[in-house]
């Protein structure tokens, strides 16, 4: 079983998430899932590697 | 962004998500208070009262009830056309102002959908109880049976009720439950007490605002606000067909259809008036239910009054025009005949329909509350009236003198079953105001950005520009 190791990022506006997500993307990182109290249109959109589709990442 | 200041602010004061929270989590948090106690325990009672006026009829028979021939239908179906035309309104707020992305909704759907709930609950008992044989009412079930085997008459729009309504029922509860359920996860987030956390946890399904599952709960609001439009028209339309596919001059008439939807959005804007300008003032959410929403409601309430004003004029036209003596009686003798038994009714019903409502044409009569609070008592009494002008005033001077009914009045289990049904109204709506967030708290935190006061406030300066300043600075500077 290999060790799976998140960051936790923590927003107290939902429009910094914006920008956040295209960096992290392109940091590398494999979003899991992010967590709203309502619905945020647009999340998902393209940034250069194309739509980001939420999904879960199955890993084992 | 650039937000239009034309348009007012849905969420007034200094909001920020958190304090919405607060806002509309607080009441269900705090302890009941004596005007809620009050206010359950009578509602309580009216039902208790409703419960033993159904029992002594069920027991004794219908003939506890005053119905005799001709009128077969009284205040029984009167009530149930009333209740389920009340609950028409929180379906078209919910699902139909959904489709047209209408945000001032969110302030006041959540309210009003569980409002149609516990009406069409209360419209539900009256058909159920009216069969004289109750513990038989399970052969309206159309199952093979060993009776023959016997169908349920499938041409007949008393059948059609049966499933319209269940229908509506059901898809009403979908609809409103499911909006609940990230609210109802806010309460359980913030719930210190164990049984809190417990419960509400439990009617949460675990929740957890997963962006995922937004995309998926908005795309199943869509399709029950899809599922629900269709039924704001047509279950109010088979009711209608209860008396317009008779024979009875006075019901017989395809005006009907759209006379009872437009009416039926009529009474229920009316009682959605009246239960929420005493909910926020008793909940203190006057900058969640703001003066806009009170008037885009009453702008509501005078088109449809003057739709089905429209429509009493119609049937009188139509009256004299066809030259039906028997359409002429029913609408001439047995209605304008001010000196007739029921006349009083009709005119009671006139005044209270079509001419009270004409008043919200006043900017400052829609933006005032007491007003508004008066008149939407009046209009769901004239609209009680409706179902009654038009259901005993056909019926009780039938063709020939011979057959002419003595004078109905009530007996008191027919009065005591509509306080009942009261009673089961109230008693469902003081639970709900105390479990479950009467605002959809997420629906709020949505437009919040875009219709919030604070935010307006900080919009920029477009709007002090002319307009060929604002083009000229769009196409020089690109912004």
């Amino acid at each position: 079983m290999s060790v799976k190791k998140f960051v936790v990022g923590i927003f107290t506006d939902e429009q910094v998430l914006f920008p956040a997500i295209k960096k992290v993307r392109s940091a590398g990182y494999k979003i899991y899932d992010v967590f709203t109290p309502m619905p945020i249109h647009g999340l998902d959109h393209g940034d250069d590697d194309g739509p980001w589709r939420y999904r879960v990442d199955l890993q084992q | 962004m650039y937000e239009s200041q034309v348009r007012p602010a849905l969420v007034e004061g200094q909001k920020d998500y958190h304090q919405v929270t607060e806002d509309l989590v607080r009441p269900i948090e705090a302890a009941p208070t004596r005007a809620w106690w009050i206010g359950f325990l009578v509602s309580v009672a009216c039902l208790i009262f409703g419960i033993y006026s159904v029992a002594m009829q069920v027991i004794y028979g219908v003939g506890q009830w005053n119905l005799h021939r001709t009128i077969g239908w009284g205040w029984d179906i009167t009530n149930f056309v009333w209740w389920v035309g009340i609950g028409h309104a929180g379906t078209l707020i919910s699902a139909i102002l959904l489709l047209f992305r209408q945000g001032w909704r969110t302030g006041v759907n959540r309210a009003a959908e569980a409002m149609t709930i516990f009406a069409v609950m209360c419209a539900g008992q009256f058909p159920v109880w009216h069969m004289g044989r109750v513990w038989l009412a399970f052969f309206i079930m159309p199952y093979p049976n060993s009776r023959g085997p016997v169908w349920p008459n499938f041409n007949s729009p008393l059948l059609w009720d049966v499933f319209a309504i269940s229908t509506y029922f059901t898809v009403s509860v979908l609809f409103w439950y499911t909006g609940l359920i990230p609210d109802l996860a806010t309460v359980r987030d913030r719930a210190k007490l164990k049984w809190r956390k417990f419960f509400y946890g439990v009617v949460s399904f675990g929740w957890s605002g997963s962006a995922k599952h937004w995309q998926r709960h908005e795309a199943l609001a869509l399709v029950l606000a899809g599922l629900s439009t269709p039924l704001v028209l047509s279950v109010h339309t088979i009711v209608s067909f209860d008396f317009a596919t008779s024979v009875i001059p006075g019901w017989h008439t395809t005006i009907f259809p759209p006379y009872f939807v437009a009416g039926a959005i009529f009474s229920g804007f009316a009682m959605v008036q009246t239960l929420l300008l005493v909910s926020r003032k008793v909940l203190n959410l006057q900058e969640y239910i703001t003066l806009e929403h009170i008037e885009v409601m009453n702008k509501v309430i005078v088109l449809t009054g003057s739709i089905v004003g429209i429509a009493y004029l119609t049937e009188l036209f139509v009256a004299w025009y066809s030259m039906n003596k028997f359409e002429n009686w029913a609408f001439f003798q047995s209605r304008v005949n001010v000196f007739s038994p029921y006349g009083w009714a009709y005119y009671l019903m006139m005044s209270c329909n079509v001419l009270s409502p004409q008043i919200f044409w006043f900017r400052k009569m829609r933006r005032n509350i007491t007003v508004t609070f008066f008149m939407s008592i009046i209009v769901n009494i004239g609209m009680w009236f409706e179902r009654f002008v038009i259901i005993v005033l056909s019926i009780y001077r039938d063709y020939v003198p011979s057959s002419w009914a003595t004078y109905y009045r009530p007996s008191i289990w027919e009065v005591g079953f509509y306080i009942g049904t009261f009673g089961l109204f109230f008693t469902c709506y003081f639970l709900f105001s105390k479990f479950a967030p009467v605002i959809a708290i997420a629906e709020i935190k949505h437009i919040l950005k875009r219709s919030g006061q604070v935010f307006k406030d900080k919009m920029g300066h477009e709007e002090q520009e002319t307009a060929e300043e604002f083009a000229g600075e769009y196409l020089h500077h690109g912004h």
